[in-house]
């Protein structure tokens, strides 16, 4: 087996065991924790991937920043265990969605088997770093790139709107 | 690149800066909050009607004023962004379902809310969202479209902090809000991955090369994860379940923007959306779009019958009203254009018989104070004129004449039954006999049950004295006059 195939088995293995415990584990902090263990695997499947800037992104961005922040404020707002309302039939529930998802994921599953070579335009020896990306945000994508910026402003003003005290 | 082709969101941009920024100049001497409501809400009108009275430069001089100065090039950034005679249309209604927006909301405003700049500021932003997705000619433009009029309406359904209701609002539509934003986006990233593009030309041309089942079933499954994240903005069964707690917790005149601009909005991405089709495709499309209708319009309408609370009540009807609108998707989706102009005009005529309501609601509900319908027994006796509009709005909404709802129902049916769907129609008929049971049942206890509690009325502010005004000679119109309105749909059709 290829070095590839064996580290794509090991981050899917722990991303798909670690996005499990997330669901099932009660208290909020350990969920949070393997929240980050599932990131930080899929980075890796990024940089399996040659997506460079995904993969530093991923792990500056999402397993950094933004899980520092949840993880903060579920220190701030101090949940405690009797806090939490009771989960009933949890491993039926997840059991059950599993089942519903399970034919999407024989179908696509399927698919990579019909794809043929040359069906698809094949991927430039730059992709994934951040010259590509850059040259792609400031290019073809510059209109969503603005349009984000007035996103930005959204979200800040709706912090400071149900945030605020009242005057 | 030819900037002019966005003046409008450039100019409806300003206006939310202006709003946000400038707040504090707005302060009037005695300090009252009425004159700043007004002179902001002013402000706000002011940059709606600029961008509005531009984009009917556009319609009226074909892109005369573009191509006199600049390139005549439509499209700009690359071709995320179009600007095709279906959008400017798109646009005009979405701008003038917001400018009745505000005009209603003065007075709730000066009385509940406390942030002003910020509320008007988001409904100009959410009003800009909705501009990009009529104009988006890609995935991620389009996303983001829809994530800047779903952001600005969570933030604007808690306005009214004081309400434990309002809050509950706010997060349950952020909650479903963000899961269909998640479903849309699981969608697109398949499309994206089957083709390799993100633009809706380039998309449409590469579906024919697959021809496997394998692949053509996972396009299946993005084209229905696309079409169910687009289909909670319009409130489509099943995807329907938080308009009603959304709704009713919402300050009123937010509740009046989810049911019109929004769902316009959302019209305005589908109908775009479903351009990337070949003819294979559609026919599939066609199908599953007509069971969805079928479904909505009668969901919608069997649980309107139940409902106590008026806003409850329009939640559900504007389900229904939806159910009927995806009506007219079919005749797009089949390449029909001459029936497809069925659904914009149907979408110019709900922005009437709606904002009509919602006004009468927002006015009666202020001096009753409470939104049940039982609280309005009587009012008519009060407050005739306003009574009156309200029922003629809410006949119109049944579909009977002398209204423009019964002339662009008559469109959506026309065009279903030339496209051979017959029963469809049908169904939408029998759907509208249903809805004119509530929609009487509330003209009754305006009119014919008296009132128990002695309220005392003041007359109406200017706002929405105009608002209901233009509403009524909106609807009026509409029926009376319809073919240059058609004629003008049409024309924009021809661009979808």
């Amino acid at each position: 087996m290829a070095a590839n195939t064996i580290f794509f088995m090991i981050f899917s293995l722990v991303a798909i065991i670690s996005g499990f415990v997330m669901i099932t584990r009660r208290h909020p902090l350990s969920a949070a924790l393997s929240l980050v263990v599932t990131f930080i695997s899929l980075a890796g499947l990024y940089g399996l991937l040659a997506a460079k800037l995904l993969f530093i992104i991923q792990i500056l961005v999402y397993a950094g920043a933004i899980m520092t922040l949840v993880i903060f404020s579920i220190m701030l707002l101090n949940v405690q265990e009797e806090d939490l309302p009771a989960e009933e039939r949890i491993i039926e529930r997840v059991s059950i969605t599993t089942l519903i998802l399970l034919p999407m994921i024989y179908i696509i599953g399927r698919s990579f088997t019909v794809i043929k070579d040359g069906q698809f335009p094949e991927v430039s020896q730059d992709f994934g770093t951040i010259h590509s990306v850059g040259m792609f945000l400031f290019t073809t994508y510059s209109f969503p790139f603005e349009v984000i910026s007035i996103l930005l402003l959204i979200s800040l003003l709706g912090v400071v709107v149900l945030a605020k005290r009242r005057i | 690149m030819n900037y002019t082709v966005f003046l409008p969101e450039i100019l409806v941009l300003i206006t939310a800066s202006i709003v946000l920024f400038g707040e504090w100049a707005f302060k009037s001497i005695d300090n009252s909050t009425e004159k700043k409501v007004r002179n902001i809400g002013f402000v706000t009108l002011l940059g709606m009607f600029a961008a509005l009275g531009v984009l009917l430069s556009f319609e009226t001089t074909g892109y005369g004023l573009i191509t006199s100065f600049f390139s005549p090039e439509t499209s700009t950034f690359y071709s995320s962004f179009v600007l095709d005679s279906s959008a400017i249309y798109f646009k005009i209604i979405i701008l003038i379902s917001s400018i009745l927006t505000v005009l209603i909301s003065f007075k709730y405003v000066s009385d509940k809310i406390k942030n002003v700049g910020e509320f008007y500021a988001l409904i100009c932003m959410a009003t800009l969202g909705g501009m990009f997705m009529s104009s988006a000619n890609e995935m991620i433009s389009m996303y983001l479209g829809i994530e800047l009029i779903s952001i600005s309406s969570y933030i604007l359904c808690c306005f009214n902090k004081d309400h434990n209701k309002s809050s509950e609002s706010a997060l349950k539509y952020f909650i479903v809000g963000g899961l269909s934003s998640a479903i849309l986006l699981y969608g697109f990233s398949l499309l994206f991955g089957l083709t390799g593009f993100t633009q809706f030309p380039q998309l449409a041309s590469t579906f024919d090369k697959f021809t496997a089942p394998e692949l053509n079933a996972i396009f299946l499954i993005g084209v229905i994860m696309s079409i169910a994240g687009l289909g909670y903005k319009i409130a489509a069964v099943p995807f329907h379940a938080w308009a009603p707690d959304v709704y009713e917790g919402a300050p009123t005149p937010i509740t009046a923007f989810l049911s019109i601009t929004s769902k316009i909005a959302g019209f305005a991405a589908i109908s775009r959306f479903f351009l990337i089709f070949n003819n294979s495709m559609s026919e599939k499309l066609v199908v599953l779009v007509a069971v969805l209708s079928v479904l909505t319009m009668c969901i919608g309408n069997f649980l309107s019958l139940a409902q106590k609370n008026i806003k409850r009540l329009f939640a559900y009807s504007s389900i229904a009203q939806a159910g009927y609108l995806l009506m007219g998707l079919i005749p797009l989706l089949m390449n029909r254009m001459d029936d497809s102009a069925s659904i914009l005009f149907y979408l110019t005529a709900y922005i009437f018989m709606n904002i009509g309501c919602f006004a009468a609601i927002i006015y009666f509900s202020k001096f009753t104070g409470s939104t049940d319908i039982e609280a309005f027994a009587g009012v008519a006796k009060k407050s005739p004129f306003i009574a009156f509009v309200f029922s003629c709005c809410l006949i119109s909404l049944a579909g009977l004449p002398p209204f423009g709802g019964f002339t662009g129902k008559f469109y959506l049916f026309v065009g279903a039954v030339n496209s051979g769907y017959t029963w469809l129609a049908f169904v939408g008929a029998v759907n509208s006999v249903i809805s004119l049971y509530y929609y009487v049942k509330i003209i009754k206890t305006m009119y014919f049950v008296e009132s128990t509690k002695d309220i005392k009325f003041e007359l109406p502010n200017a706002g929405i004295l105009t608002a209901v005004i233009l509403s009524l000679a909106g609807i009026l119109i509409l029926f009376l006059v319809p073919y240059p309105f058609i004629q003008m749909a049409k024309m924009s059709a021809l661009g979808l």
